[in-house]
């Protein structure tokens, strides 16, 4: 079934994806609720983090279960830079990818030479240690308090004030998490990446210098978590480290499995699905986290690899192409 | 000051090594990180109460309990790992559905028997000692024997007999393991019990050590289990003992030295140092890369 | 001629087993060089030191004169060698097309920020390189084969496959492990045919085989081994009667 609607996804690809532009050009403007838009702008910050956790552990193979450490690190930094020299969110989201980035090289730098579980379980460690860190260092965090009052993000002295605004920042850092995952999986990076995945060994024999993609891929994501962080930070204008939980890494992870893993599209899905259900299951508060690892384990019965997780869609637009080619010869015959 | 650090150390520590003997013993044998062993381990402290409260006697229920969660432990496997296995499903959406699995204990028990925090009786409470200035309850002693004991014998029945041969033989390769004429499910069935039920003895000694307990208990060991198991070396027994005494001694002495707040920061930072100069874990074996 | 490969005094132990025990070895330009020997005897491993995979105990490898002993696999692939693998280890989600494209990878230039912006000269050059590879797989008649899953190819084109990726990079040796192994008597034939061609394009090979036919028919020259030890070396005529070879593949009366 999702062989088929991966198929009819990818001939009226063009069609579908005006659509899908149109709907989030006008969607603020048809859903007028705050609430609503509040959640879409939530989903599509998780897109981002969903993107950027597929790259690492869907499209190369190395399962993170620290992503939020990134995201965290991100949101501090973009929280610190506002409310301390209050610069503009030019600065502050720089400073957050850039700390994320740095982070993400020295982490990634010593635990990617492990072997794979170890590296999952210590970057489930190192989330912990961030945690710990945010709720301990008080005269920069504020611990348990948080960070609190931080401004909206202002790039240029223009501030994003207005739920709509805000929503449509989210959009573009959308596209341009979405921009840079496509272009490196498209490209002989993207080639190297899919290679380790598949076998790490056959891949350092085609020349492949596997260590330095590891790390440079983790710098790339956790430097889009951070850029997530800082939105984050600007647009609730109160973080505190609970929100950068191994929870939050666990449910991160799961929207990139639920969605697939390495395929981009399943990351929206992902992100989008598993970021409206939650709502949905406010009402049954206490059944909520029941139902919630209820599906989790049905979806794995049913579909280990997650909805898309099986399903390239490059490959198969090829194949669909080459089809399609060789039934126009046929005709002409 | 440091003898009562190290001696409340010990004691942590052999609770971890408890529940990460189980842990690697799955891992050893199915190249899983299990994440419901901290749920087993919660469910099984809970089991014991509620058996007790309901029975009057404790030793019954302490016995009741450990059956109990040990057929917990199997139905994770039964219910949905050997299905997963036979899909040839990739080795992560096992892992997912342990998380799954944990969630949904967490819950089930929490919504069961309420969030909050429960006096647990310590029936292990024959007074206490002193060593130089440092005190020791007999409940640490025998916390420590019953740690050790049952290391020993676990590691007999994997090192010393057919059941452990078997085992040892799935671990390294199921495939052979099956033409071998060796019921791989079987075997499997069988670590997860013995996780299910060590869990529940380290629950249940953890719930007497403090007299309470709580649905988080779980969730806060959890990560503790996972750096026990690697300090060590996964898959080894005996390096799950020391890399979970060595945890608990670590975080109480930093805890009483340094700073309590840092206290978890500080000994997992050991540990990702320790992975650095031994990335297998203390008693971890490098492999060679066949080709 | 120059010397492509040069192997002296190589030794290789794993614990207390000496796999592989003071082995010297030459492969000149354009040369097909076979290397024979029960299971066991360390030809495997004889690679594995070779291409990087393996650090050797003792000993040098060098490649057109530049010591590469202790390199790690990618450097000794960007230099100039290229493999395949006993048990086939292709890129199992990807692609008949992007195999061969990832053996390019050292061929090719663009960077990470090439690539992010999606530049001119990355999709130039990213252009180039299927036509290449389409190319290579002409030599091999899988053109038509390209946007099939690697995996889901029979068992002889998989070997194929393996093949066209390690030539992707247009290696100065081409390394070979049992390419023949597992096949029937019309692959094997057709795999005769294949490494022909190759040295014909002028591709120097070393490659390691258990089907004595093949290799006899096929080599120039070749080195036996056995437990570790190189026992013989030569034509395959003076190969074929060594008495210490005889011995090693029959055993003693």
């Amino acid at each position: 079934m999702i062989d088929k609607f991966s198929e009819f996804l990818l001939v009226h690809k063009k069609l579908l994806l005006c659509l899908t532009l149109a709907l989030t050009a006008v969607f603020p403007f048809v859903f007028t609720s705050q609430y609503v838009i509040r959640i879409a702008t939530i989903a599509l910050m998780y897109v981002v983090l969903t993107l950027s956790l597929n790259l690492i552990s869907g499209m190369m193979g190395q399962v993170s279960f620290g992503h939020s450490a990134f995201f965290g690190i991100g949101a501090y930094a973009a929280a610190l830079t506002v409310t301390r020299t209050g610069l503009g969110a030019e600065v502050s989201f720089l400073a957050a990818i850039l700390l994320a980035g740095v982070f993400g090289a020295l982490l990634g730098l010593p635990v990617l030479r492990l072997k794979g579980y170890y590296f999952t379980i210590v970057t489930m460690v190192f989330c912990e240690i961030i945690r710990i860190v945010e709720l301990n260092w008080m005269s920069v965090t504020r611990g348990p308090l948080g960070i609190m009052a931080i401004g909206k993000p202002s790039f240029f002295g223009f501030t994003l004030r207005s739920q709509t605004q805000l929503y449509f920042l989210a959009v573009i850092l959308v596209a341009v998490a979405y921009l840079v995952v496509h272009n490196i999986m498209n490209s002989r990076i993207g080639n190297a990446i899919m290679a380790i995945r598949d076998d790490e060994l056959a891949a350092s024999s085609m020349g492949i210098n596997v260590f330095k993609y590891k790390v440079m891929v983790f710098v790339i994501a956790s430097m889009l978590a951070g850029l997530a962080g800082a939105f984050y930070a600007q647009y609730t204008g109160y973080i505190d480290p609970t929100n950068f939980s191994s929870v939050k890494s666990n449910e991160m992870l799961l929207m990139v499995i639920f969605g697939g893993l390495g395929n981009a599209f399943g990351s929206f899905v992902g992100a989008i699905v598993l970021t409206i259900i939650p709502e949905l299951l406010r009402g049954l508060s206490i059944y909520r986290q029941l139902i919630y690892g209820g599906l989790l384990v049905l979806l794995m019965m049913v579909r280990p690899q997650g909805l898309f997780g099986s399903v390239n869609f490059k490959y198969l637009g090829q194949r669909m192409g080459m089809g399609a080619k060789e039934q126009k010869g046929g005709e002409t015959k | 000051m440091l003898l009562q650090q190290i001696i409340n150390g010990i004691t942590i520590g052999s609770t971890y090594a408890l529940v990460a003997i189980g842990f690697t013993m799955v891992f050893g044998v199915l190249e899983l990180t299990n994440f419901a062993n901290g749920s087993l381990y919660m469910l099984g402290a809970y089991l014991s109460l509620m058996l007790y409260l309901a029975t009057g006697n404790f030793w019954v229920s302490f016995a009741g309990s450990i059956i109990l969660t040990g057929a917990a432990g199997y139905l994770i496997e039964r219910l949905a790992l050997r299905h997963l296995r036979q899909k040839g499903a990739p080795k992560l959406s096992a892992l997912i559905t342990t998380l799954g699995m944990s969630m949904l204990l967490d819950n089930l028990v929490m919504i069961c028997f309420g969030s909050e925090s429960k006096p647990f009786p310590n029936k292990l409470d024959f007074g206490r000692f002193t060593i130089g200035s440092a005190v020791v309850s007999y409940t640490q002693v025998i916390i420590l024997a019953v740690a050790c004991i049952l290391m020993l014998i676990l590691s007999l029945v994997v090192y010393k007999t057919k059941l452990g041969k078997a085992m040892r033989c799935t671990a390294q390769n199921m495939e052979a393991a099956r033409l071998m004429g060796i019921n791989t499910n079987q075997i499997i069935a069988m670590t997860f019990v013995i996780a299910g039920a060590l869990a529940c003895i380290s629950g249940t000694l953890v719930g007497m050590y403090y007299s309470s307990i709580d649905v988080s208990m779980g969730s806060m060991i959890g990560m503790k289990i996972f750096a026990s198991a690697i300090l060590g070396g996964v898959g080894v027994l005996p390096g799950a003992v020391v890399g979970g005494l060595c945890m608990g001694i670590l975080e109480t002495v930093v805890a009483g030295f340094v700073s309590s707040g840092y206290r978890d920061a500080i000994a997992f930072t050991v540990l990702i140092v320790v992975l650095l100069f031994r990335p297998s874990g203390l008693f971890g074996k490098k492999q060679i890369n066949k080709v | 001629m120059s010397t492509v490969l040069n192997v002296e005094n190589l030794t290789q132990r794993f614990g207390g087993l000496l796999a592989l025990e003071a082995v010297n070895m030459k492969v000149e330009e354009g040369e097909i060089v076979g290397i024979i020997g029960p299971n066991g005897a360390g030809k495997t491993t004889l690679f594995n030191c070779i291409t990087g995979i393996y650090h050797p105990a003792e000993g040098t490898v060098r490649m057109l004169g530049t010591d590469i002993t202790g390199w790690k696999p990618h450097q000794v692939t960007s230099l100039g060698f290229a493999r395949t693998f006993q048990n086939i280890r292709l890129f199992s989600k990807m692609t008949v097309l992007d195999n061969v494209i990832v053996g390019m990878h050292t061929r090719t230039k663009t960077d990470i920020l090439s690539a992010v912006l999606n530049t001119k000269a990355k999709r130039r050059e990213e252009k180039a390189c299927e036509e290449k590879a389409l190319e290579i797989l002409r030599i091999f008649g899988m053109e038509h084969l390209k946007y099939e899953m690697a995996t889901s190819l029979p068992y002889g084109p998989q070997r194929d496959l393996e093949i066209a990726r390690a030539l992707a990079s247009n290696p100065k040796l081409l390394l070979l492990d049992e390419p023949a192994a597992g096949m029937n008597e019309s692959e094997t034939e057709s795999l005769r045919q294949t490494v022909y061609r190759l040295k014909q394009m002028g591709y120097t090979i070393l490659l390691i085989e258990h089907d004595m036919k093949f290799v006899m028919n096929i080599c120039e020259r070749i080195y036996v081994l056995d437990n570790g030890r190189l026992i013989g070396e030569g034509t395959p005529d003076e190969v074929k009667s060594n008495p210490a070879v005889i011995e090693a593949y029959l055993g003693k009366d």
